[in-house]
């Protein structure tokens, strides 16, 4: 279908159900369910610019709209999709895709099967990052929701298990359980992170990427120790992933020519193809007390590198690297009316828990002097959020950052010789989002 | 004497705004009402959470559950309050999570209490609350058990 088309059928569907009071709900079986949502950001920022072209003038490119249908198929059985288009600087595009597609079919509250495009479980928000208007802020803390990551976390094909278990005073226990593959794209955004784990000069250029497997598990305990409002959740996965790149030399001369052969003399022919093993830990709590969210997650990333190329072409720190990355933050809601919210947040990510400081990066070449700040991103965010109508949402939002990991160098962030990669250390980010959803 | 009287004026306002208190007054009258379809007679705090939430699917007799709810409104707030352990804000957003996430359907909310009473007695599996003037029966009371 083409793009244009889609977008424009999704959204004309939008509007036209806006017109009615909430959204179509025929609440019988075999009848379907309609929702939907639209939203239209603004950002700016005074340095570095962050997922689009946000310096200067500031970005539009920053929207998402949504519509889903779900019905009761039968008793034991419910099926729904959610088409999603949106645009966030080079990501997106507004290109139709499917948000998530699932059958989900019930044998006991316990034991609950889904098959399909499933929303991944990682972290206590991941599973509605698309969906503006259940949050606060505008962006949730980076460091453990990455906007380079949504592509391979937002959801993925395959099957899994759900389940609730009463346990007693210990409280009320989720289990997810979810086994597939997650979808990556050669241009999405955890290539272009991986273009940027080398130095610019190499040029290296992801052709395509492929997942081998990926795997998420969750336990939630709701009303956790008898405690009303607490939320303790545990999760671990994991990706498995190669990609097969290109890589020119400095001074532009390709190292293979148009049939592959080597015409290069600094890198090892035997193979391009990147081999990328991701398992992440995750903990967190929320605790709800009337009109008050408190929330805090901890992450911790291990990556295993398998980068086969010579240590003439690569620095010898990127060969077959296995590090640990680090994500923190915590964050505070309060509702004060029916129509405003504030919240705060302040969250901080290490590339590698043991070179937090970006020296070890340096030493090793694969960061040069004075750059040692992307390795790290640490961010304040406060965050307004006024409820104009049930369906209208507007949130203004700042951020004061100290750090440039998880952003892209193609978005602008590159020196004025063209090929270094830059950015400033203390930047600030503004943003602006309306929302509407029925 | 004045002490006394004191004590007595302290105490008729305690007295009185309980009795003022709205929510309180709501409460005693909330009664959890289910389709007659439904097996079960009583229901714990955590049952009603769990149907609520739409963590509990299904009836012991495989019936499934369907959810009725009022929209807004004092009864609303206490019922999810003493039961859902949530404010309507959240009860909505968790519910709009589900939606947008593929998580589940929402329940069928009505303004009228007659409607819902309605509902619940031609809708297998269907469980509601209402106040117990509304009660007719067309439903079954499902105690709450303590």
């Amino acid at each position: 279908m083409n793009r244009r088309l889609a977008t424009l059928i999704i959204f004309m569907l939008g509007m036209a159900f806006s017109s009615s009071v909430q959204a179509l709900e025929l609440n019988e079986t075999g009848k379907v369910d309609i929702h939907g949502f639209i939203t239209q950001g603004y950002l700016f920022s005074d340095d570095n610019n962050f997922m689009a072209d946000t310096e200067g003038n500031g970005s539009t490119q920053f929207n998402e709209i949504g519509i889903n249908f779900s019905s009761d198929v039968s008793e034991r059985l419910r099926m729904g999709v959610q088409f999603i288009a949106r645009d966030l600087g080079k990501m997106g595009n507004q290109a139709v895709t499917i948000d998530w597609a699932v059958a989900d079919y019930s044998f006991y509250d316990w034991l609950n099967l889904r098959a399909g495009k499933i929303k991944f479980p990682h972290g206590l928000y991941n599973t509605a990052r698309d969906v503006d208007m259940l949050r606060t802020f505008i962006f949730l803390p980076q460091s453990v929701y990455t906007e380079g990551w949504r592509d391979s976390l937002n959801a993925g094909s395959g099957a899994g298990f759900y389940g609730y278990v009463p346990v007693g005073i210990v409280g009320s226990l989720t289990y997810i359980a979810f086994g597939g593959n997650a979808g990556m794209k050669d241009d999405g955004g955890e290539a272009r992170l991986l273009e940027d784990q080398v130095p610019k000069e190499l040029q290296l250029n992801v052709l395509a990427m492929d997942t081998k497997r990926t795997w998420g598990s969750q336990l939630i305990l709701d009303s956790a120790f008898s405690i009303d409002g607490l939320k303790l959740l545990g999760g671990y996965w994991g990706h498995e992933f190669t990609a097969d790149c290109s890589v020119i030399n400095g001074t532009g001369s390709p190292l293979f020519d148009a049939t592959n052969t080597l015409v290069g003399s600094k890198m090892d022919t035997e193979t391009r193809v990147f081999d990328i093993k991701i398992r992440s830990t995750t903990a967190a709590l929320e605790y709800s007390w009337g009109n008050l969210i408190f929330a805090t997650e901890y992450m911790q990333n291990n990556y295993r590198l398998k980068l086969p190329l010579s240590t003439r072409v690569l620095p010898s720190g990127m060969i077959n690297k296995d590090f640990d990355a680090l994500a923190y933050y915590g964050s505070l809601t309060y509702r004060f009316t029916d129509w405003f919210e504030l919240g705060a947040y302040y969250s901080e990510y290490f590339a590698n828990k043991d070179d937090k400081d970006g020296a070890e990066s340096v030493a090793e070449g694969t960061v040069k002097a004075g750059q040692e700040h992307v390795k790290w991103l640490k961010d304040s965010c406060v965050a307004l959020r006024f409820d104009l109508t049930p369906n209208w949402i507007l949130k203004l939002e700042t951020h004061y950052v100290d750090g440039a990991a998880l952003m892209y160098s193609d978005d602008g962030n590159i020196a004025a010789d063209g090929v270094t990669t830059t950015y400033e250390r203390y930047w600030m980010l503004y943003g602006a989002k309306l929302s509407y959803s029925f | 004497m004045r002490r006394k009287c004191l004590l007595g004026f302290v105490f008729l306002a305690i007295v009185g705004m309980y009795y003022s208190f709205p929510g309180i007054a709501v409460a005693d009258d909330l009664i959890v009402i289910g389709n007659r379809s439904v097996p079960a007679s009583e229901l714990s705090p955590t049952d009603i959470q769990n149907i609520y939430l739409g963590k509990k699917k299904m009836w012991d007799n495989g019936v499934k559950v369907e959810v009725a709810t009022l929209g807004g409104g004092e009864l609303t707030d206490r019922f999810l309050k003493a039961y859902v352990k949530k404010n309507s804000s959240m009860y909505n957003k968790y519910w709009k999570k589900q939606v947008f996430t593929g998580g589940g359907k929402p329940p069928v909310t009505f303004e009228r209490e007659k409607d819902l009473v309605e509902y619940v007695s031609k809708t297998k599996g269907a469980v509601g609350y209402v106040t117990s003037q509304s009660y007719t029966d067309s439903v079954k009371i499902l105690a709450v058990m303590h």
